[in-house]
């Protein structure tokens, strides 16, 4: 009982208590976060969660979340790497495209096309057009006909989207980045950009 | 799902905060956070951080999710679903198959 007690509160086994639960836990998971991409959230979520547990949880908080870094985090740097590959940036760029005009159609016309009729927003000069089989209007057409439902209320969220927010928001927007037309300024829109054009 | 969902939905008006949705649900954290981010993503969930100035212990502030009108609708439904499922009986969600 006196050796235990003698290694309780010796000076080494003091020093590792106050390495394992003091130190490495916020070393380790400031580490662990940066997998994160710079501008995530979860960067300073976790950090500020970390300081809510307990001592004794901590090691195994940031354990865990060396795999939420790893489900979460290691797509986005894969998905950087990837990015550079041609082949790669054009079928996100055709993805994205079909993206946008499926939400636009959906959001705008009700128009809900099945997968097998793939619709295309094209870029001629500048033009936004949407076409989607038969169906073609001009970009002018639609944001006369779709000015009050552009914008995505993402049904009853207090925030209010524009499209383009929203499409931000869902990480579907890498027109600007994969195109090689430039977009249109959906900003210079004054019917995109504020709150009272609203149907 | 089904766990968070229920601990969601039992205050839909309040303030959740990643800590008490783990250990309310029982969920490991690696489940939690992503799952939050989904349904960040979906819409049901908005999020807003701490104000600094209420803080009284040293830490940074923290990040909360607050529940929308659909994510009441649609978690809402799933839980609904679950408490009819013979499989999610054993989660104690009321079940009534």
């Amino acid at each position: 009982m006196t050796e235990l007690l003698e290694v309780v509160v010796a000076w080494p086994t003091l020093l590792i208590a106050v390495t394992v639960f003091g130190f490495m836990p916020g070393f380790f998971l400031r580490c662990i976060v940066k997998i994160y991409p710079p501008h995530d959230p979860r960067r300073k979520e976790l950090v500020a969660e970390l300081y809510i547990y307990p001592r004794l949880e901590r090691p195994f908080f940031v354990a865990e979340q060396l795999e939420t870094a790893l489900h979460e985090g290691m797509p986005w740097r894969f998905g950087r790497v990837l990015g550079h590959i041609p082949a790669v940036r054009r079928r996100r760029a055709q993805h994205n495209l079909e993206t946008v005009t499926s939400f636009l159609l959906r959001e705008s016309f009700g128009l809900d096309l099945p997968a097998d009729q793939p619709a295309f927003l094209c870029l001629n000069d500048g033009e936004l057009e949407v076409m989607a089989n038969e169906f073609s209007i001009s970009m002018d057409e639609m944001l006369r006909l779709a000015t009050p439902r552009m914008y995505a209320r993402w049904r009853t969220s207090p925030k209010e989207y524009t499209v383009m927010e929203w499409l931000q928001r869902r990480s579907h927007l890498r027109l600007q980045r994969y195109s090689k037309q430039p977009l249109p300024r959906f900003s210079q829109v004054p019917c995109l950009c504020t709150c009272d054009d609203r149907g | 799902m089904i766990q968070v969902a229920a601990v969601l939905l039992a205050e839909p008006d309040a303030r959740h905060w990643g800590y008490d949705l783990i250990k309310r649900s029982g969920e490991r954290s690696a489940v939690v956070y992503p799952m939050l981010t989904k349904m960040l993503n979906e819409g049901w969930l908005t999020d807003g951080w701490e104000d600094p100035t209420a803080i009284k212990e040293k830490r940074p502030p923290r990040r909360y999710y607050e529940l929308t009108d659909t994510g009441r609708q649609e978690l809402g439904a799933a839980l609904r679903y679950a408490r009819t499922d013979r499989r999610f009986s054993a989660m104690n969600l009321g079940w009534v198959g």
